[in-house]
């Protein structure tokens, strides 16, 4: 007994160096193996046949209960001549002298739940056998035992992943037993125990976890994706809003080049040819000049409309009342205006204006045409986001409770506020003159959009940049103000 | 400064017909203005140019009473021939001509010297009303104008050098213009001549042009005539005047 006590030190040390190398944890040496330490352990276990250089995979599941947390967990093995274990596919350690037993303490590792122990045993020559025990203590003082015996699986060396598989596979065999514990040629007392504590595993935090960090992975990409996207989209709209732009500048441009000079040439034949023969008014010569001044008057308007350089408030306003002050110019009513000399900042869209100019236009021709009036006034006004177009005269005016708001020219007022969101109202009766108020919601220029229109206004700052050369070459003047 | 003798002098020798010069690019537009402007009696037209840089070049020395101007020219625009020949010839009014009633295309014509503007669908009647008008001193403004002559003035100048004030009775002008009233109406309601009111008128565009020179644009065209000229233009002048 003392020999053996004697030898068992002197192996354990000279052993203890090669075994450290081969583990990751800290091992701690006990000089004396105690008989308690081979409590719970199995039995020899192996395959049904034994060879020379046979690799041998031993698999066993068990549960720990919920809602009893382990406090105390330690796995006894042994081999001959080798072993390798893993808890729930994580590899333990490895050991590869028949006579030491390593001893695995496993606290905090185990969570309630399935987990799965599997072993990987060599046998260099003639018996081989692995033995080992796991004791799992609760808090509540239940204990947890699992042998080494039959119920254990033996896992065709073929299968992968065998080691974190949870359940066993049917074409697994059971083990069988090589020999009891005890029993010839194996120990009953170990020569030496080789303690290895795990570390605690540090909690893992959520940024650590292995899903967690693909789902950020996926979500960075999805959300650049999605923000590239919006810049394409952002980017071809400002293109097309620019190609729209540029397109609109050349119909202008063309009809004023093309058309107006033409039409301006004819007419001052006309005129000549009036001068020539001196016919006395009314001819058809000085309709034909009267029907040419008109259509340049009418190309001037479609031109003003079509032009984007036109697109804002101040521009519409300065235009509205110019057109008012010609039209009645003819007629004996008197244009009075009341516009605040500071015109907020603010895009005016091709489509508010023309229904809006076309809807004042129809405001002013009911005016001259039934109202009687002497005098007509144009009052503009802002109220918060709101324009307000107010056209009243001091005419007979009627009553627009009777007459209903349904008259042709009204309906036609109607529907082209209703076109841009907005709206008008008729107020007269007898002898009190007519109000007609147009309203229309405005947009607050957009940082984008008043960066597109600066750019728009500096890109063809001198308005028809190019004369004759521009009607020739539309290409140039697109690439021009578009990029 | 030198001008005005020369003008009144010019005109009285040749038994007042007033000397018409026309900067018109498209030639049968030109023929007919000329037959339409001669057709008016007491009008000659000296001076017919096709760009702006001949009548940099030509004007000068043709020493017209007045000058009808396109506003859309091949390379230099008439805008910017309208501010060269303001600086040759201070006196001499200048009417722009346009297809289009552009306010501010127009605009900036005033702002550049122009003294006047008609567009090119106005009745031979109008043309001839507008030249007498502008002869004798007058300054047609719109209330659309009016409005945009006091959002200049609000504005610091082109050049700080140039500072140029509006006074209050003209600015009083302004305002009831841009309210709509015509010459006549606010002459009534400030107890003024049709006259002062236009008067006041002529003094403001003045002011507009002096507002809004730039001191480059001076330089730069004197670069280019003393460059590109045959000679420069003050030295005909004087030649021509001799």
């Amino acid at each position: 007994m003392l020999f053996c006590l004697t030898a068992s030190i002197a192996s354990a040390r000279t052993d203890g160096s090669s075994i450290s190398a081969v583990s990751n944890y800290p091992a701690i040496y006990v000089a004396k193996p105690e008989p308690e330490l081979t409590n719970g352990l199995g039995c020899w276990i192996w395959d049904s046949v034994t060879l020379n250089k046979q690799t041998v995979r031993l698999w066993h599941n068990f549960d720990v209960p919920k809602g009893n947390p382990v406090v105390r967990a330690e796995l006894r093995i042994a081999a001959d001549n080798a072993f390798k274990v893993w808890l729930d596919g994580q590899e333990l350690g490895s050991g590869s002298d028949w006579r030491t037993l390593s001893i695995y303490h496993l606290e905090g590792t185990l969570r309630p739940g399935l987990h799965v122990l599997a072993v990987e045993g060599f046998n260099d020559n003639d018996q081989a056998g692995i033995i080992l025990g796991l004791r799992l203590e609760t808090a509540n003082g239940q204990l947890i035992r699992i042998r080494s015996d039959l119920t254990w699986h033996i896992v065709p060396n073929s299968d992968n992943h065998w080691e974190t598989a949870l359940h066993p596979a049917n074409d697994w065999p059971n083990a069988s037993v090589a020999a009891n514990f005890g029993r010839m040629p194996w120990w009953s007392i170990p020569t030496s125990v080789l303690h290895i504590r795990e570390e605690l595993p540090k909690p893992i935090s959520i940024w650590q976890n292995r899903n967690f960090q693909i789902g950020l992975l996926v979500g960075c990409a999805v959300f650049v994706a999605v923000c590239i996207y919006l810049l394409i989209q952002l980017v071809s709209q400002s293109k097309a809003h620019h190609l729209v732009q540029a397109e609109r500048d050349r119909i202008a441009r063309d009809i004023h080049d093309d058309l107006g000079s033409k039409l301006t040439q004819l007419l001052l034949t006309g005129e000549l040819a009036q001068i020539e023969s001196s016919p006395a008014r009314g001819t058809p010569l000085a309709q034909m000049c009267d029907g040419a001044r008109n259509i340049l008057a009418t190309i001037d308007e479609v031109v003003w409309t079509v032009n984007s350089q036109h697109d804002n408030l101040e521009d519409f306003v300065i235009y509205v009342c110019k057109y008012a002050q010609q039209f009645l110019e003819s007629s004996s009513i008197r244009c009075r205006f009341n516009i605040p000399q500071e015109l907020p900042t603010k895009i005016l869209s091709e489509l508010t204006r023309r229904n809006l100019f076309l809807a004042m236009k129809e405001a002013l021709n009911n005016a001259v045409k039934h109202s009687e009036a002497s005098e007509l006034k144009v009052q503009i006004e802002f109220n918060g986001s709101r324009l307000n177009i107010i056209v009243v005269d001091n005419g007979r005016g009627f009553d627009s409770e009777q007459t209903g708001q349904n008259r042709n020219g009204l309906t036609n007022m109607k529907l082209r506020m209703a076109e841009i969101g907005g709206d008008c109202r008729v107020v007269s009766r007898p002898g009190g003159g007519c109000q007609v108020s147009f309203r229309v919601p405005l947009k607050q220029s957009s940082f984008f959009k008043s960066l597109f229109q600066s750019r728009n206004h500096s890109g063809s700052k001198a308005r028809f940049p190019s004369h004759r050369e521009g009607v020739s070459s539309p290409e140039k003047t697109i690439g021009e103000s578009s990029y | 400064m030198k001008s005005p003798a020369k003008s009144n002098s010019s005109k009285s020798t040749v038994d007042s017909i007033i000397k018409v010069a026309l900067v018109e690019d498209q030639k049968d537009l030109c023929r007919s203005w000329v037959q339409i402007i001669e057709s008016f009696g007491g009008f000659k037209c000296i001076c017919t140019c096709a760009s702006a840089e001949e009548a940099v070049c030509e004007i000068p020395n043709a020493l017209p009473d007045v000058i009808l101007m396109d506003i859309r020219l091949p390379r230099m625009s008439g805008i910017e021939c309208t501010s060269r020949l303001k600086e040759l010839l201070p006196e001499t009014p200048i009417i722009i001509l346009t297809v289009l009633d552009d306010d501010e295309l127009i605009f900036r014509a005033l702002e550049a010297g122009a003294d006047g503007y008609l567009l090119k669908r106005s009745k031979p009647a109008d043309l001839h009303a507008a030249l007498l008008d502008v002869l004798e001193g007058g300054a047609p403004m719109t209330s659309s104008i009016a409005w945009r002559v006091v959002r200049s003035f609000r504005r610091p100048p082109a050049n700080p050098r140039n500072q140029a004030h509006l006074s209050s009775r003209e600015i009083e002008v302004l305002g009831l213009l841009s309210r709509g009233l015509s010459n006549k109406e606010i002459a009534d309601q400030m107890s003024l001549s049709v006259e002062t009111v236009r008067s006041y008128l002529k003094t403001i565009y003045e002011k507009l042009h002096v507002h809004c020179r730039t001191e480059a644009v001076m330089r730069y065209a004197a670069n280019r005539s003393a460059s590109a000229m045959p000679a420069p233009p003050n030295t005909r002048e004087k030649f021509t005047a001799a």
